[in-house]
């Protein structure tokens, strides 16, 4: 990694399209769900590879690419959705939506086949815009709380509550889709 | 980890990363943004027009104009009088007020230019008594100390008409000319008729030029102040207004002595001073 860093470094065209090689695919996964139109993917997926070539010169440590492309991926998108629209996370309180969350083991149980990982991933889609960005950046990035408030700009405890008030939104959705589904079926095998 | 959504999420993340971005994506990056990248790329000779001789020719026509506009700022006045005086297209009302002031201006300046001159007139024929008396009293010191010295005669022989050498007679040639200088003696320092007490000296004629030689210490001393004054006076004016008549130092060799001479003229004061230094 540090050979590429040094290569890039000394602007060798090459080295440029092996580091894009190395990350545009789980890039665009994170702009994708990050700013969940693929259009909009593409637009941050670009600025945050110019950045991250411009930038390069200031990484001195090459085993730090990975997560300082990350860090730069996420910081790009977030802006480019505080440009769109203000994003806003309000502190809610976290035990109105704890009474609910039991019910989650059942919800996984249940997560049996790798095609329940995409039953999350469109139930994500379907979350409002200040769940799914938290939602997406701690339980998918694996951010801590502490950096996901110091990236939004918020406090720690706030992330905390938008991620619980998603989870939450999350396992409504993903029951109501089992529950379509389950009535789907019972309509086609007592047909 | 105790979050078991987290977990499982985590577990089967490599199954939800697998969008790709369109093949062409990384051309795109570098053709778009490739002025941005300063990637090491084979420089390619460009038949882009050189906007380096019009920068050039920019500043130069600029620099025309700021010269240009400098003058008419100087020449304000005259411009704006020219203006009101060439160009009528000032309404008629508007162009009799100018003339009606140019008129008044006139013969105010009329006024003031009879007045300078009598006040000249009379400048002039003080400095003329001045002069004379100024003359004879410098010559009477000169002769005594002439007197008290002999190792000077040589120099008092010089100072006499007959004997003046025409090069130092030159060197104390006073520039000061007698239009707008004003003195602050009224009366002459020694009346032309005065007789000195020593009578055994030569008389000197009063159109002698002012020739003063006291010690040489006091002479340099004088002869520096007036060196001073001059310089700071040119210093004090604009560069294109020096004139070499403000300060002039000239110096001669002429029988095993050097003459020193100073003209210093300013608008209140004028002399002028000159030293002889023996040749060692």
């Amino acid at each position: 990694m540090q050979t590429l860093v040094d290569r890039i470094k000394q602007a060798d065209q090459k080295a440029y399209r092996e580091l894009y090689d190395m990350f545009n695919i789980p890039m665009y996964n994170i702009c994708l769900r990050m700013m969940n139109q693929p259009e909009d993917a593409l637009d941050v997926l670009q600025e945050t590879f110019i950045k991250v070539f411009q930038n390069i010169q200031q990484l001195n440590n090459g085993q730090l690419l990975p997560a300082w492309i990350k860090k730069i991926c996420i910081n790009t998108a977030l802006s480019e959705l505080d440009k769109k629209q203000k994003l806003q996370f309000d502190d809610l309180n976290d035990e109105s939506v704890l009474y609910s969350l039991n019910s989650e083991d059942g919800v996984i149980d249940e997560f049996e086949h790798e095609s329940n990982m995409a039953e999350i991933m469109n139930a994500i889609e379907l979350l409002p815009e200040r769940y799914r960005i938290v939602f997406t950046l701690y339980a998918i990035e694996d951010y801590s709380h502490e950096e996901i408030a110091q990236m939004l700009g918020i406090v720690a405890s706030t992330s905390r509550s938008q991620y619980l008030r998603g989870k939450q939104k999350l396992l409504e959705i993903i029951k109501k889709n089992k529950q379509h589904v389950r009535s789907i079926k019972t309509i086609y095998t007592t047909a | 980890m105790s979050d078991r959504l987290k977990q499982y999420i985590q577990q089967h993340k490599h199954i939800i990363d697998n969008k790709v971005p369109p093949s062409d994506f990384f051309d795109q990056i570098m053709i778009e943004e490739k002025g941005k990248l300063h990637i090491n790329m084979p420089k390619k000779h460009s038949a882009k027009f050189n906007f380096h001789y019009l920068w050039i020719a920019a500043s130069i026509c600029i620099l025309i104009v700021f010269i240009f506009s400098l003058n008419i700022e100087e020449n304000g006045t005259d411009q704006t009088l020219s203006l009101v005086s060439e160009k009528s297209l000032l309404p008629q009302e508007q162009k009799e007020i100018v003339e009606d002031n140019v008129k008044a201006n006139e013969i105010v300046l009329g006024n003031e230019t009879k007045a300078i001159a009598e006040k000249t007139m009379q400048i002039q024929s003080n400095k003329q008594v001045n002069k004379k008396g100024r003359t004879l009293r410098a010559k009477t010191i000169i002769q005594q100390e002439i007197i008290e010295n002999p190792n000077n005669i040589e120099f008092a022989n010089q100072l006499s008409d007959d004997h003046m050498d025409p090069e130092i007679a030159v060197l104390n040639e006073p520039i000061i000319t007698q239009s707008n200088i004003k003195t602050d003696d009224a009366e002459p320092l020694i009346k032309i008729n005065e007789v000195p007490q020593n009578g055994n000296i030569t008389q000197l004629s009063s159109s002698e030029p002012i020739v003063s030689v006291a010690d040489h210490s006091n002479q340099s001393y004088t002869i520096g102040k007036a060196i001073f004054k001059g310089i700071m006076k040119l210093i004090s004016k604009k560069s294109s207004e020096w004139t070499s008549d403000v300060l002039k130092i000239e110096s001669k060799e002429l029988n095993q002595k050097t003459f020193i001479a100073v003209n210093y003229k300013s608008e209140t004061v004028a002399f002028h001073k000159s030293i002889s230094i023996p040749i060692q």
